[in-house]
């Protein structure tokens, strides 16, 4: 475990470090629109020096990891002014905005979390309440006209780009199209008036279009999963022995066949978790909500070192944290490692 | 299982199935589109004869050609021919440096727009005498006055002499205030283009500065159709190489090499594609190449795991250790008789992961990490407006990739049932 983590560390920092110019390089390059108190180059190099972007990359590196801040204004032991010791992973302190000194990375990130996390848990959830019987029914009524129908549905979703199903969601439930739905954002610009129950309304109508743009491919994925589980399940051998048994069609479908497909279901739900977090990028992008993904884009886009260190890092801890959750889970469900 | 039987294997699946033939065949069809793009479609003609009448003519658009261009079509055509001909065993070479010369070729300065309208037009050549390719537009050529036009087979699109749309949203109103009817700024209809209100004129549109999206598209396909097939190439050699690596020889190498892996599955994908792609030097590499290894440098690990389990099993097989006795190195071992058989999942999840690629290239450059303008590719297509007026543009880019990537699936799903030892055991256990 902690050779990963310490690998994760590693390779977020080459990848963020590897990216060319820093923030104070852009302000450089684009005067108009930047920071201005980065217009002078005596200023950037102030800056650099503040940020340590000058500083040799291991040091860049182990203050990132922590616990003490190498920074001029860190831990008195490395040199620093002593206002502010402690930095880094191991202090869970990212460092602040450079666009905005006063916001630490860390309560942005708690903030934009909230917004990202629900999005992702809810989907997914819906992504596998809805998979699963699709993708037994599938298995069950194989060549009906209903199975080649979903079929076709979800080879299509299942090969969508998720930008594109947004748009599309968009140009037919938007004001474009049917009207139906708030396609920006996660609350309407009255929405600090209105009462409790009638904001939380608000909020769910916002978020019908998002949630259904992360669900839908997720969906086509798990349903075509469950679906190859189910018929692989339903040919072998104890499914045979149940229905030799006499045993009602619906009790050897659901006792055993779909008993025995979920399981590999729970590591899915571990590999899902990545491409969630990766697609709540484009669909914070493409319904402008204020989550994680369009953090780390901003973070990137502005070449802010601390956001694009601790989005990525947060993100990877969320994905190990899951492909642990996932190996416990299997072993508490599967009662072969349990008792093996 | 050496490797000509592999793709003889994969070409009886798919010709067994009709949906993957079809999907094989359409994937062919968008590929031919694409190597012939600069011949569908293109500002300059075949053909144009002197308005001297001495007879003499000129080719511009042949004359145009870039040699990589050339060297593209003939390729091309020699995949396809390998193809009728039943010579597999060389498809795959020629298709993968098809797929390369592709992620380079669309910057070529010589596709910029020409003046050969022009020249027609000012009389040094005989107008009736030019023959364009049928879609007569080049993919950076503008047309300011037809900034969104809709497709032009639709009633809205309709423009009088003027250069006012007749009807539909677009139609000039009067100011509410002044009463100012705003004054249109007439289509200018050059050499050799359709006339204005033709169906034909712009079949599916046109963008912000008046290209034509269908031009584009064609153009965009070679972009977008590369980056899945080199992706998936550079994957598949990626995972092999360290999957190998790993699961043969064993000990620290392999406790170094899964740990690897493990930290990179860690890694939301997507996140360390952008990374890396930021720090891309579009002068080293064509920015497609690039996007194509960097999705290869996310996507390898899952590749590599397969290959590592194929090869645990296999490197103590009783055919491995005879191979051994009989005075094989290790390499040899490794090369000539563990991996030819361990590749089968790999060359399966290869085949998935091209319609992977080519959706993540579609994301990128919706975020705007592609490829850089004015080259095309159908995700930057679908992006250029958001406006949910100008619906064509997202429109028909987004089928374009929906298409294809489902032509990619459905063609995995015949490597797959020709290749994965676990369905062949159902086959089998079935029978």
């Amino acid at each position: 475990m902690v050779p990963t983590f310490l690998g994760i560390t590693l390779l977020v920092f080459a990848a963020a470090r590897a990216v060319p110019g820093d923030a104070a390089a852009l302000a450089s390059a684009a005067p108009e629109g930047a920071d201005p108190s980065l217009a002078g180059a005596a200023q950037r190099a102030q800056f650099r020096a503040e940020h340590m972007l000058d500083a040799p990359l291991w040091k860049q590196y182990v203050h990132f990891l922590g616990p003490w801040d190498l920074s001029p204004r860190g831990h008195p032991r490395f040199g620093g002014s002593g206002a502010h010791p402690w930095h880094g992973l191991l202090a869970f302190d990212f460092g602040n905005e450079y666009g905005r000194p006063t916001v630490p990375v860390a309560e942005e990130i708690a903030r934009r979390l909230e917004v990202t996390v629900p999005f992702a848990l809810v989907s997914m959830l819906l992504a596998f309440a809805i998979a699963i019987p699709i993708g037994v029914l599938s298995a069950t009524r194989r060549g009906s006209f209903l199975e080649r129908a979903t079929a076709f549905a979800l080879y299509a979703l299942h090969a969508t780009p998720t930008f594109w199903l947004g748009l599309m969601l968009v140009l037919v439930f938007g004001a474009a199209g049917l009207g139906w739905l708030p396609v920006v954002g996660l609350h309407d610009q009255d929405a600090t008036s209105l009462a409790p129950a009638d904001r939380f309304l608000d909020l769910a109508r916002h978020a019908i279009l998002p949630v259904a743009t992360l669900t839908l491919p997720t969906l086509a994925y798990l349903s075509r999963q469950v679906k190859g589980e189910m018929v692989e399940a339903l040919e072998s051998g104890y499914v045979r022995a149940a229905r030799a048994r006499g045993l009602p069609e619906g009790a050897v479908v659901r006792g055993h066949a779909l008993r025995n497909s979920l399981l590999p279901l729970i590591t899915l739900a571990a590999s899902i978790l990545p491409a969630a977090i990766g697609g709540s990028i484009i669909v914070e992008t493409v319904f402008a909500l204020p989550g994680m993904g369009r953090y780390a884009y901003e973070g990137l886009l502005a070449r802010d070192l601390n956001i694009v260190l601790a989005t990525t890092t947060v993100s990877a801890w969320i994905t190990f944290a899951a492909i642990l959750l996932a190996d416990l889970a299997y072993a508490i469900a599967d009662p072969r490692i349990r008792h093996g | 299982m050496a490797d000509g039987r592999v793709l003889a294997r994969v070409a009886a699946s798919i010709r067994a199935r009709p949906v993957a033939r079809a999907a094989a065949l359409l994937l062919l069809f968008f590929y031919s589109l694409a190597v012939l793009a600069p011949l569908i479609a293109n500002d300059r003609p075949y053909f144009v004869r002197d308005a001297s009448g001495a007879g003499g003519g000129r080719w511009p658009l042949f004359e145009s050609l870039s040699r990589l261009e050339v060297l593209l079509i003939v390729l091309w055509f020699l995949t396809l021919a390998a193809l009728l001909f039943g010579r597999r065993r060389w498809v795959l070479a020629v298709a993968l440096l098809v797929a390369l010369v592709f992620g380079a070729a669309p910057g070529r300065a010589t596709l910029a727009p020409s003046d050969w309208k022009e020249r027609i037009a000012a009389g040094e050549f005989e107008a009736q005498s030019a023959v364009f390719p049928p879609i007569a537009f080049g993919f950076a050529e503008t047309n300011l006055a037809e900034s969104y036009r809709p497709p032009t087979w639709l009633a809205s699109a309709e423009i009088s002499d003027a250069g006012a749309y007749v009807r539909g949203p677009r139609a000039p109103v009067p100011d509410p205030v002044t009463g100012v009817v705003p004054a249109p700024s007439p289509v200018p209809v050059r050499a050799g283009e359709p006339a204005r209100n033709s169906a034909w004129r712009h079949p599916l549109g046109a963008d912000s500065l008046g290209r034509d999206v269908l031009a584009r598209l064609l153009y965009g396909a070679r972009v977008s159709l590369a980056v899945g097939l080199l992706s998936a190439a550079a994957l598949f050699a990626l995972g092999v190489l360290v999957g190998a690596a790993a699961g043969y020889f064993g000990g620290w190498i392999d406790l170094l090499l899964s740990r690897g892996i493990e930290v990179v599955l860690c890694f939301p994908a997507f996140f360390l594609v952008l990374l890396v792609l930021a720090s891309a030097d579009p002068r080293v590499l064509p920015p497609a190449v690039s996007i194509a290894f960097v999705i290869a440098l996310v996507g390898w690990p899952s590749v590599a795991r397969l290959v590592r389990a194929e090869v645990l099993r296999l490197r103590d097989a009783d055919f491995v250790v005879a191979a051994r006795a009989l005075g094989a190195s290790p390499l040899r071992a490794l090369v000539a008789h563990v991996l030819p058989n361990a590749l089968g999942p790999a060359i399966v999840a290869a085949s998935f992961a091209v319609g992977g690629g080519a959706l993540v290239e579609a994301a990128l450059s919706y975020l705007g990490f592609g490829v850089q303008v004015p080259i095309p590719s159908w995700g930057s297509l679908a992006s250029e407006s958001h406006h949910a007026g100008h619906w064509w543009l997202q429109l028909f880019p987004g089928l374009a990739i929906l298409v294809s990537v489902a032509g990619y699936n459905l063609v995995g799903e015949a490597v797959r049932e020709a290749l994965d030892p676990r369905l062949a055991g159902r086959r089998e256990g079935a029978r």
